[in-house]
């Protein structure tokens, strides 16, 4: 059966076509989280509340063709609400580079990544967002905009301001301009 | 460092970062989603996101319309805006200016009679946002809004229980500073009723007691050019003679402080209910963070070093209690709206009993859905009036959202938005 029929019958009370949905869905929506979380603890709740969300809330989703995106959705805004969660309720936890900055670099590629995934860590968790659907995901503009429920010009500004803040994390000069349109 | 360069180190980091998810836990939440009901259609709460105001009007006036024509079957409740037959006199007429203002007050031009129930609540002259704040009232069908009391700024209006008079916050002497003022129903006879010197920095959040004759307020006490030192405190009132009371004293806080919100009277006038609340306190970067807030009942006698009785996990981060007017149940909010600019994070209605058992709740909004915030009962115990805040622009940080005025009743059903108002912290006025 295909993912509409799928989410058809999940939408009408089908469990086994959730499990089946989730299983298919669930490494790239982990992998979601965790870029925008930088946690894999963290990152399994956001997952879970995502799934929690998608299943309840099936049957008011009116166009089958576009759960992905929806889920998409679900699963950032659970990221980023358990972002907020954590600096409302204790003091922020400064969020940890994942590689060890002393490890030399070997090859110019590498060397940009080491200084890319340090300065992403610096990014706030919505400009993170963006930066995930639309580089990691390859999402378009227009529907990184829609998953994150934001304005097109919205998701360009926060593309740029991004990058902007990447390239000065990298003591590079910002582009004048950004992929995909001209700054909102 | 070229485009291409910046896009492709980015898509690798990503794609290295994002290697060897572990999905294996993929079980245990499907073990969890088998376990919760899922929203039929019909009942899923961004329907009402999403009709327009119109639409909006048009099923408030059809279920108007409906109570009218007395279709028991949708409306089961009278209206809150139907007079108490046989229990008030007849309105009175209009009072004119009156006699003896304060200096700044505006008199209200709207009359408000002896037998209307208003709703009574904080929002901002001219419905501007960036103008002054302001204490104000509205028909419950939303109708002659308007202002009775000038504020710099305004929080938790209260009315005596005959409904004449309102006590409020009013930030009034720089800004930390507040003080408790009142103000007659017409928006005569503004006037400061009580505040303090320092150490003390604030008294906020009044309630009147069950006879009129006290308030129970908060206090903040902040030694001046100190950040340490800092307490909290509830107090009463005496409103005749202007005694204060220290019924809770709160430790001394040095980098964790504990603070009393929105004290409110059991209808009984023995016990007053309220928020305890913890704060990490940051010297440095000014900000204070909150680790959670339960629900809490002391005697309404003090002694001040009595031990408060909380009622809920400080993770459910309660707020806002109110007491039934004649029963033993209170309702309470979830996560208030902080600082005012974070639509972000669900907020949502309970009720418990004051001693801590069955908690119920009432509205099941999810984090960027509608927030339900500040509920007060209403004076026949009936219902909840509170503060219902929309999305507006469905971006992810600084949406203010559309916030209105509601009803709903303590089962969750009968939700009713408030046509055409913006407000915040309503309370419906008694009657006599």
């Amino acid at each position: 059966m295909d993912q509409r029929g799928l989410v058809e019958r999940a939408g009408k009370g089908d469990h086994d076509a959730l499990a089946m949905l989730a299983r298919a869905s669930v490494a790239r929506l982990d992998a979601v989280a965790r870029l925008i979380l930088r946690d894999a603890d963290l990152a399994r709740d956001a997952v879970q509340e995502a799934l929690v969300r998608a299943w309840r809330d099936l049957p008011g989703l009116r166009d089958p063709g576009n759960f992905d995106a929806w889920l998409h959705r679900l699963t950032v805004n659970a990221s980023i609400d358990a972002v907020r969660r954590r600096r409302r309720r204790v003091i922020e936890v400064e969020l940890m580079p994942v590689h060890d900055p002393s490890i030399p670099d070997e090859t110019t590629r590498v060397a940009d990544r080491d200084q890319v995934v340090r300065a992403l860590e610096r990014l706030d968790p919505e400009q993170r967002a963006v930066i995930v659907l639309h580089y990691y995901l390859g999402l378009p503009l227009q529907d990184a905009a829609a998953a994150l429920g934001i304005p097109v010009g919205t998701a360009k500004s926060r593309l740029h301001r991004a990058l902007t803040s990447l390239r000065a994390s990298l003591g590079d000069e910002a582009p004048d301009s950004i992929p995909g349109g001209k700054l909102a | 460092m070229t485009d291409d360069r910046l896009h492709r180190a980015i898509s690798d980091s990503l794609s290295d970062l994002a290697s060897g998810s572990p999905t294996d836990y993929i079980e245990d939440v499907l073990a969890v989603t088998a376990r919760t009901r899922q929203r039929p259609a019909w009942t899923f709460p961004g329907r009402y996101l999403t009709m327009t105001p119109a639409l909006r009007f048009a099923a408030i006036a059809i279920l108007a319309v409906s109570a009218s024509l007395g279709v028991a079957a949708l409306v089961s409740e009278p209206a809150p805006d139907a007079p108490a037959v046989g229990e008030c006199p007849p309105p009175a007429a209009s009072a004119g200016p009156p006699a003896s203002l304060a200096p700044g007050t505006t008199p209200a031009p709207i009359v408000i009679g002896d037998c209307e129930p208003w709703i009574a609540y904080d929002w901002f002259v001219g419905e501007d946002v960036t103008g002054t704040p302001a204490v104000k009232a509205v028909r419950p069908d939303g109708s002659d809004a308007h202002v009775v009391a000038h504020a710099s700024e305004s929080h938790f209006v209260d009315w005596t229980h005959d409904g004449a008079r309102l006590a409020f916050t009013k930030w009034d002497g720089g800004p930390d500073v507040a003080s408790i003022w009142t103000v007659n129903a017409d928006g005569s006879g503004e006037q400061r009723l009580v505040g303090c010197e320092q150490p003390c920095m604030q008294l906020y959040g009044a309630s009147w007691s069950p006879d009129d004759s006290k308030l129970v307020v908060s206090r903040w006490d902040k030694p001046e050019g100190t950040n340490l030192g800092q307490r909290c405190y509830l107090e009463t009132v005496d409103v005749a003679t202007l005694e204060r009371t220290v019924i809770l004293e709160g430790p001394e806080g040095g980098t964790e402080l504990e603070c009393y919100y929105t004290p409110r009277w059991s209808g009984d006038g023995r016990s007053i209910v309220f928020e305890h609340a913890d704060y990490l306190l940051d010297f440095v970067s000014g900000e204070d963070t909150l680790t959670g807030s339960s629900i809490a009942i002391i005697d309404a006698d003090g002694p001040s070093d009595q031990e408060p009785r909380i009622l809920t996990d400080p993770a459910l981060l309660a707020t806002h209690p109110d007491w039934h007017p004649n029963e033993d149940r209170i309702v309470l909010g979830t996560r208030g709206l902080g600082d005012f600019q974070d639509v972000w994070l669900a907020t949502n209605l309970y009720t418990i009993r004051p001693d801590g058992t069955d908690l119920r709740q009432v509205t099941s909004y999810g984090n960027r859905e509608v927030r339900a915030t500040f509920p007060t009962w209403t004076p026949d115990g009936q219902e909840i009036v509170f503060s219902y805040v929309e999305p507006t622009t469905g971006d992810l940080s600084g949406d203010w959202g559309h916030r209105q005025l509601a009803f709903i009743k303590p089962d969750g059903s009968g939700l009713r938005v408030v046509p055409g108002v913006n407000g915040v912290e309503p309370r419906l006025r008694p009657l006599p």
